[in-house]
């Protein structure tokens, strides 16, 4: 049961910035992409604004990976 | 590396000025300073003509749908330079006469070819509908009764239908019977095509009836058949024979003229452009007296070359001066990047963004050793490595000569190939657990997928290494720019972070010397530093470095996912058995491995670099170097 609770946990960690990543993206992705049709010189910076959400998945993973290891 | 550039002034005798400004196209190399009356030349009817023109030219094109833009027929360029003398305002008059001729051909074409093939997709619905009501229409036309088609809402049929046959009972004498009789075919999802069939008598009701319960009557497109067509499927199978040969050669017209008008179009382009760019230029320096100065920047390495060129075939008729940049005068020098060989397909990165400014990093030769690094660190397998090597070379050899940024791509993607191999044999990786499975293939280092702590450990401390190279390079760019307070904030935060990694160390005994009062010296000149440069918001300077270090594990979360993936695939071996199934489904999760793996590895590698590294030290404030020469290469058409 303990171990059940700790990957749930595990799986929270990531789950649940990845939606809120997932919902970020949509939103800067759409506008990004009507953005560049507009002004094509912009798209490092739209690469650059659609990627930082991920940030909160890689630290959603660093502590999934250490509640499995410390815990489970 | 960012190129010396110097200034360069010639002062000259007007009535060399169109040699002189030719003679400077077909070098090359002068990058004239832009001026506002570059752009102001407008009530010069030759130019205004030519201006109309190209943009005439290029509006063909794009109608043409001519798809070979970066390659334009350049002999062709050659004979067109040689035989139009486009400073005739007559010769202008001409080529637009027979533009516009050739434009009413291609819209006749065009609207031809639309005409079919709306006739085509209108003929096979009337097709479809005349095999489905043939008999229908026969047999009732047989006895004398009047049919319409309608189109109905299919919820609404059983109604529809109710009070028709009331209808039709309250018109009919009581002697009579009243007819009603129909057929119906589904139209999509929520409608239906409706054949009615009644006494003529009763026809004008019912066609009232139908239209108040919001049906419409069902018209056969004009351009597809008349009503006929209805009545005789075989006369639309007729049709529908023939129309898809005559749509055929319709495109098969419009393809000839393509090819044919396409390269013309192109290389006519390529010459207006040229001469409308020396035109503006020669009308600039027509006002005044009898000199004329052009102003421009060269690079330091082209400068000797140039004067002496300009000096033989002009001699003393010309005075030409050159002088180093002003640091005032830095922001509007054009920039010219210079790497190596093995660097230069990096600039790409830069291409994305404002060019650096004058003096300052160019960071072309760190993206070409960390990039690769980075991406073959997520990659970290053997096989995919050979896998892109060969995508590599294949593009390689395919757009050698044709296409300088595949070109680019391909040297980009035989780096991360080879930096992928290397990593994959430190984590023992090729195609996932296939090597160790088949050769007992061992890491050199670690396995990913048991060893994450490692690995991780590993980015972040690449990731301190990288972003201290940033702030170093942030510090250096400040003192070479003389700006105090950027200098005062990177030190600040080097030194902080000096200091957290100096205790982290201690506090673990990785090492076995005491650094804890270095740690603090760190930390104190650091916080020192940053409450110089700016105040407390330098602190959360210093916190958005921490995150930006932490930001670098994604390689290693990237990289595990990769080889996690990769070993499923061969798992399904395992559950399958060697079957041809088992393998599909293995080969099928690496192909998307592959793809998931380069598109991620390069992505974030790309972040990394643009987000994290680029934002220590990187400002775009930089104008590119765009000499006056003759259009050549792939970039020729402008946007």
């Amino acid at each position: 049961m303990e171990k059940a609770l700790i990957g749930l946990g595990a799986a929270l960690a990531v789950g649940i910035p990845a939606l809120a990543t997932a919902y970020a993206q949509a939103k800067i992705g759409s506008a990004g992409a009507a953005t560049i049709a507009e002004k094509p010189e912009t798209a490092a910076m739209m690469i650059i604004l659609e990627a930082l959400p991920e940030t909160m998945v890689i630290l959603g993973f660093v502590v999934a990976i250490m509640l499995i290891l410390q815990f489970a | 590396m960012i190129t010396d550039m110097v200034n360069l002034k010639i002062i000259g005798l007007k009535s060399d000025g169109k040699d002189l400004l030719e003679h400077i196209r077909d070098l090359g190399v002068l990058h004239i300073e832009e001026e506002k009356e570059y752009y102001q030349v407008t009530e010069e009817p030759l130019i205004e003509k030519m201006r109309f023109l190209r943009a005439g030219v290029l509006g063909l094109l794009e109608d043409l749908g001519w798809k070979d833009l970066d390659n334009p027929d350049w002999g062709l360029v050659e004979s067109l330079r040689e035989i139009v003398p486009l400073n005739d305002i007559a010769v202008l008059e001409e080529i637009e006469k027979s533009l516009m001729e050739f434009k009413e051909r291609l819209s006749e074409m065009t609207d031809e070819v639309r005409a079919l093939e709306e006739s085509t997709v209108a003929l096979k619905q009337v097709h479809y509908i005349a095999t489905h009501f043939h008999s229908f229409f026969s047999e009732e036309k047989k006895n004398e009764k009047v049919v319409s088609l309608w189109l109905v809402d299919s919820s609404k049929l059983d109604n529809l239908l109710k009070g028709l046959e009331r209808t039709i009972r309250s018109l009919t004498p009581v002697v009579e019977r009243p007819y009603l009789n129909h057929k119906a075919i589904s139209q999509g999802e929520n409608f239906l095509v409706l054949a009615l069939s009644v006494n003529p008598e009763s026809s004008s009701a019912v066609s009232k009836l139908m239209e108040e319960f919001g049906c419409i009557s069902y018209l056969v497109p004009k351009t597809a058949m008349d009503e006929l067509a209805l009545e005789s499927p075989n006369a639309s199978q007729m049709e529908l024979k023939w129309l898809p040969k005559k749509l055929a050669q319709a495109k098969t017209t419009l393809d000839a003229a393509k090819r044919e008008w396409g390269p013309r179009l192109a290389a006519l382009y390529v010459i207006l452009d040229e001469e409308l760019e020396l035109l503006v230029l020669e009308k600039k320096f027509s006002g005044g007296g009898e000199l004329f100065t052009l102003n421009g920047w060269v690079p330091l390495s082209a400068l000797e070359d140039t004067v002496s060129s300009l000096k033989h075939r002009f001699g003393e008729r010309i005075l030409a001066t050159w002088r180093a940049p002003e640091p005032q005068e830095w922001p509007k020098v054009p920039i010219l990047l210079k790497n190596s060989k093995w660097a230069k397909p990096f600039e790409l990165f830069l291409k994305l963004l404002p060019m650096p400014g004058y003096k300052s990093i160019d960071p072309t030769a760190l993206i070409a050793i960390f990039f690769p690094f980075f991406a073959g660190c997520m990659i970290g397998d053997i096989g995919y490595g050979i896998v892109f090597g060969l995508i590599g070379l294949w593009m390689f050899k395919k757009y050698r000569n044709r296409s300088a940024m595949m070109m680019n791509v391909s040297q980009i993607l035989m780096n991360i190939a080879i930096l992928s191999i290397l990593w994959g044999f430190l984590y023992g990786e090729f195609f996932g657990d296939l090597g160790h499975r088949l050769i007992h293939l061992k890491p050199l280092w670690v396995e990913r997928t048991e060893g994450i702590i490692p690995v991780m450990a590993f980015t972040i401390a690449l990731g301190m290494a990288h972003i201290l190279l940033g702030l170093a390079l942030g510090a250096y760019e400040g003192v070479r720019h003389n700006k105090k307070r950027h200098v005062y904030e990177r030190l600040g935060t080097l030194f902080t972070l000096l200091g957290i990694l100096l205790f982290i160390v201690n506090h673990m005994d990785l090492v076995n010397l005491n650094f804890m009062w270095a740690a603090l010296v760190f930390l104190v000149f650091g916080l020192a530093f940053l409450i110089k440069g700016r105040n407390l918001a330098g602190l959360i300077e210093t916190i958005g470095s921490i995150g930006n270090i932490l930001s670098y594990i994604r390689i290693a979360a990237i990289g595990l996912s990769s080889a996690i993936l990769a070993m499923v695939a061969t798992k399904f071996v395992d559950v399958l058995g060697v079957s041809f199934f088992g393998i599909l489904l293995a080969f099928s999760i690496h192909l998307l491995n592959l793809i998931i793996a380069i598109a991620g590895s390069v992505l974030h590698s790309a972040r990394l670099h643009y987000v994290e590294f680029f934002g220590k030290f990187y400002e775009g404030v930089g104008n590119k170097y765009k000499p006056l020469k003759r259009r050549r290469g792939t970039a020729w058409k402008k946007p």
